[in-house]
């Protein structure tokens, strides 16, 4: 809301301009940051491993090798998963159903991680749903559909919800396409979603994918949402994501059920 | 029983007045022989016999009692011509003075105007008075004249960001400032995201800013009070004045009611730059619509000679749109209805009924679905204050009030959508007792002690709920209509004291503590339409300031120079901030996702103001700190907070050209405002992550800019008046940073960069006043 509003009155008034700049940061020490995404159904379940850089650093981030990563489902002796090189590590062809509590271990440089995830049913997304949208900022630049996602919430606060959206076969993956949703104020309710992340034109082809996920996980988008929208001088502080590994290591992991509908604009 | 307490300490200190007879009172209204408009601290002093004198409240009413006699009066005011009136006092006397305005002419200007040196001789500190009329030529961004933005240029004020209309008030938060319009409450001081304040400077009449020792009339925030009196309107002619600019246009219409008994004041504001997108080829840039407007309401009748009736208001809205699919509108609206009462030649009365709102309503919907949010905040508030002169060493004033607030976070409505269910409006109730004795101790001692108790009752109806340290919900209680879920109350000494080393120099000390019941919680730094207040509960604190300063003050060249040094140390408790990623906007459990911890803020604040001559102008500078220490923020370790910038400079220089020709210029420079910047990257789900570590651990870039002004002054006669004014903004273009921000090349993903926004460079504006 408030960015509309400064686009909106640095648009009518102002006359502002953007340039990069030199700025002299720090560079921490480096942290593990692990990554770890597990579907419903099965799939080969992967891991990264890397270690943070400084930030202006072009090279990409340095993998973590030699760890030991291990998976158990609620409470049950656990997997270990192959390394495959390049920080990755992998269970191939693993079968994740829902209702199930995950919990994943990695051991590296004398440290352990623990993080837990909880793999939901998904609600089934009975349509998806195109109109032509009156609005949009200055009428160009913006395609003139919007689709809308619709479903049923099941019953009990506790649903989280992502949607991602594929255009024409390329994701949309830019920090504002991070679309979440929840059911905190509307509870039980069928659900008309309309996709504001991403509007589309006629011949365009559209895959929506509606991911269900735990509480922890879909915290872990929304703060990473809020600093990678947010500016640093005019949001509240900026701080790290709140992840559900323990011992400080950064990113995530999340269990998730999935549901996926395509359309195309005519 | 307080008040027995309170009234019995009255007795105790007015007793001498009674036990020496033969004294009586000189008492009456000070105003402006032009138009009426009352003088607010205008001074009353008996010739030859020093120590004695009275100053005019903010009705322009004083009262001086002194034992049977004749004596001569000298009746002075900043400005205005020096007047003596000999009386001979057998009863009690009324006598109502009205002082000439000197005409700015020049040359002659330094010799019959009346220059004060109240900086010296009054007691207070930490206060700064603006006259609208005497700033009107400071260049301001768009030629917008704005009290708020002139007040940042003084000592210890400094904006929350360029062209900001936001302050901080020696390192508090901007929500620790109590704004108050003719006595109302206002909660959004500001216009289109803080670029504009919601004061049109041609409505106002006085404006004071009280850093420290705040009076104990006033409560109910940490850091300070900005009172903010409307004009009464002239009581003698018709008048209207206005003006034309880049952006806006203001027309003010006053006069009499009944000549010399009352009078109304009318005022409105109204910005048009999106009158130029109804050119636009664009459909839909056509049917956007942006654009705020204001409108100030005063009116006054001297119903007796003891009776005065006020009333007043303020309406303003902030309109945003585009399309039919999109409606944004935000503003505040106040009134004040207030009746002066003099009870006898020693007590003076006033009794106000306030109302105040504050609201935004979203509106989103296309064809058949519609969607609509409100959020509100309301007062309701009796004032009633008593003013006592007990004899010419004591000024008392002493008063209550109770207030009633009305928090409405959020409602929904809509149709055809899913509509999300409403948060609980929640209640409370705040009031406060006071008791105040400014007193001449000797020729060079005068001290005034206050003492405020205030209380806040939060009740329902409603739900409280409570939470472990994680923030995860423990217990739900519901609570009926009125009965109390928290009750809070604490008491606030004010005093202060002063020591006249001579005629020209003196040194004051102040202490002060401040309850603060109401927070307002923002995810932004600067001001937005959607910053919620919400009280003080089970769960959240309220905030306490404690402030203790000293100043020295030392006028020079016949007080044609104001200099002072002033100190100051303050602590904050139970200041707020939030947990990572909280949901401020629909969150019904807001309490369970902040964080509490303190702050301090100290600082050392120079000002060197030349009140009179061709040049006029001050320079400010202020050296500070602000800090803050939260349990869960920053490891438990102290940090700055954003507002703690090390330097603060201000040079305000205006000069008289010729008698048609006025120029004005500004120069700014401050530290940049402390910022989180990451220390380290890393990768996650295709994004590239920024990695943060100390909170507030960088700085922006040093912030300065040089403005000029110059009026042009086409016709000036006793009733009609015009001029032209040209401004230039940031006139050596420097690109002050307004946020950076990190991001990936776009063409290159790998390549993180900072990207800088800079504002305003080389904003011109050109207006035209007049005034007939």
């Amino acid at each position: 809301m408030k960015n509309i509003l400064i686009i909106a009155i640095v648009l009518l008034f102002f006359t502002s301009c953007q340039k990069v700049i030199k700025v002299d940061l720090n560079t921490a020490n480096p942290q593990f940051v692990i990554e770890a995404n597990l579907f419903e159904g099965t799939h080969d379940f992967k891991v990264h491993i890397t270690k943070t850089t400084s930030y202006f650093n072009p090279e990409s981030a340095p993998a973590v090798l030699g760890a030991v990563v291990t998976l158990s489902v609620n409470g049950n002796p656990a997997q270990t998963l192959m390394s495959a090189g390049n920080g990755w590590y992998e269970l191939v062809n693993y079968t994740a159903t829902n209702k199930t509590s995950y919990t994943l271990s990695v051991v590296a440089e004398g440290k352990t991680f623990i993080a837990d995830s909880y793999l939901p049913v998904s609600p089934v997304m009975d349509s998806l749903t195109y109109r032509k949208f009156n609005g949009g900022f200055g009428g160009t630049g913006i395609d003139p559909y919007i689709m809308t996602a619709h479903f049923q919430d099941s019953l009990g606060i506790g649903n989280y919800y992502r949607v991602i959206v594929t255009k024409n076969d390329s994701i949309q993956n830019q920090p504002f396409d991070l679309y979440l949703l929840d059911d905190k104020l509307r509870d039980g309710e069928y659900f008309h979603a309309p996709v504001f992340t991403a509007f589309c034109d006629i011949g365009d082809t559209m895959d929506v994918e509606l991911l269900s996920m735990d509480k922890y996980v879909f915290d872990y988008y929304s703060t990473l949402g809020t600093i990678l929208t947010g500016d640093a001088n005019n949001s509240a502080a900026p701080a790290n994501p709140n992840s559900n590994w323990s011992n400080k290591a950064l990113g995530y992991f999340g269990a998730f059920s999935t549901q996926k509908k395509s359309l195309r604009i005519k | 029983m307080k008040f027995k307490i309170v009234f019995t300490l009255l007795c105790f200190i007015s007793c001498p007045a009674f036990l020496l007879a033969q004294k009586y009172s000189i008492n009456g209204r000070i105003k402006d022989a032009r138009n009426g408009e009352d003088l607010i601290g205008a001074s009353v002093k008996v010739k030859d016999v020093a120590g004695i004198g009275a100053r005019s409240n903010s009705y322009g009413y004083y009262s001086l009692t002194l034992p049977k006699g004749t004596y001569t009066f000298i009746y002075q005011y900043l400005g205005y011509e020096k007047q003596e009136v000999t009386v001979v006092i057998e009863n009690n006397t009324l006598k109502n003075i009205q002082l000439t305005a000197v005409e700015k002419t020049m040359k002659d200007v330094v010799i019959k105007a009346s220059k004060e040196d109240k900086n010296v001789t009054r007691t207070e500190m930490g206060v700064i008075r603006l006259d609208p009329k005497a700033i009107e030529t400071v260049p301001v961004l768009f030629g917008e004249k704005d009290i708020l933005k002139t007040l940042q240029l003084t000592p210890g004020v400094k904006a929350a960001g360029e062209g900001q209309s936001g302050f901080y008030v020696r390192g508090g938060g901007v929500d620790q400032n109590l704004i108050l319009l003719d006595e109302a409450p206002v909660y959004n001081a500001s216009h289109l995201l803080g670029f504009f304040s919601v004061f049109n400077s041609d409505a106002l009449k006085d404006v004071t800013l009280y850093k420290g020792d705040i009076p104990a009339e006033f409560g109910g925030r940490a850091s300070s009070v900005l009172d903010v009196k409307m004009k009464d309107g002239n009581n003698k002619n018709y008048s209207a004045s206005g003006g034309i600019g880049l952006i806006a246009s203001r027309l003010t219409v006053e006069g009499p009611l009944v000549k010399d008994k009352g009078s109304f004041m009318i005022s409105g504001r109204r910005t048009y730059a999106d009158l130029f997108l109804k050119l636009s080829q664009d459909s839909l840039r056509k049917q956007s619509k942006l654009y705020f407007y204001d409108l100030n309401l005063k009116a006054n009748y001297q119903v007796t000679n003891k009776d005065r009736v006020f009333l007043s208001g303020y309406f303003g809205r902030d309109i945003f749109g585009l399309g039919s699919t999109f409606g944004f509108d935000w503003g505040n609206s106040t009134a004040t209805v207030r009746w002066n009462h003099v009870i006898n030649s020693q007590i003076f009365s006033n009794t106000a009924l306030i109302y105040s709102n504050y609201g935004y309503r979203i509106k989103v919907g296309f064809d058949d679905q519609k969607f609509e949010i409100k959020s509100s905040i309301r007062d309701y508030d009796m004032k009633q204050d008593f003013n006592f002169f007990p004899n010419s060493k004591n000024n008392i004033k002493f008063g209550f009030n109770v207030m009633h607030h009305t928090f409405r976070p959020i409602e929904f409505s809509g149709t055809g959508l899913n509509v999300p269910d409403s948060l609980q409006n929640r209640y409370a109730l705040e009031g406060g007792v006071y008791l105040q004795n400014e007193q001449n101790i000797s020729d060079k001692i005068t001290v005034k002690y206050g003492l405020r108790y205030s209380v806040f009752d939060y009740i329902g109806p409603g739900s409280a709920y409570t939470y472990d340290a994680k923030g995860n919900q423990l217990t739900k209680t519901g609570y009926a209509n009125g009965e109390t879920i928290k009750l809070y109350g604490g008491l606030e000494p004010r005093l202060s004291g002063k020591y006249q080393l001579n005629e020209v120099s003196s040194v004051k000390a102040s202490f002060n503590r401040n309850y603060q019941y109401m927070h307002l919680l923002s995810n932004t730094t600067t001001s937005s339409p959607t910053d919620i207040w919400v009280p003080s509960s089970n769960n959240v604190k309220p905030q306490i300031a404690d402030q203790a300063a000293l100043g020295y003050f030392r006028n020079f060249k016949d007080n044609m120079f104001e200099c002072s040094v002033e100190a100051y140390y303050k602590t904050l408790k139970n200041q707020i901030d939030y947990k990572n990623g909280a949901d401020l906007f629909t969150n019904a459990e807001l309490e369970s996702e902040l964080e509490y911890g303190k702050g301090r803020a100290f600082g050392a604040e120079f000002y060197v103001h030349k009140q009179t001559g061709r040049l006029t102008g001050w320079v400010s500078y202020t050296l500070s700190r602000s800090l803050r220490k939260f349990a869960n923020i920053n490891e438990g370790k102290e940090y700055s907070a954003r507002q703690d910038r090390i330097h603060d400079l201000a040079i305000v220089a205006m000069y008289d050209l010729t008698k048609k020709i006025k120029v004005s210029a500004n120069w700014i420079y401050y530290t940049g405002s402390a910022v989180t910047f990451p220390s380290g990257k890393y990768n996650v789900s295709g994004f590239a992550v920024p990695y943060y570590t100390e909170r507030n651990g960088y700085r922006m870039p040093d912030y300065h800019r040089f403005d000029i002004g110059v009026t042009w002054v086409r016709k000036k006669t006793d009733k009609k008046e015009s001029n032209w004014n040209f401004s230039l903004y940031n006139a050596y273009g420097r690109q002050n940073a307004y946020s950076i921000s990190f991001q990936q090349n776009a063409d290159n993903p790998q390549q993180s960069e900072a990207l800088q926004t800079s504002l305003f460079r080389w904003i011109p504006s050109i207006s035209y006043n007049f005034k007939f």
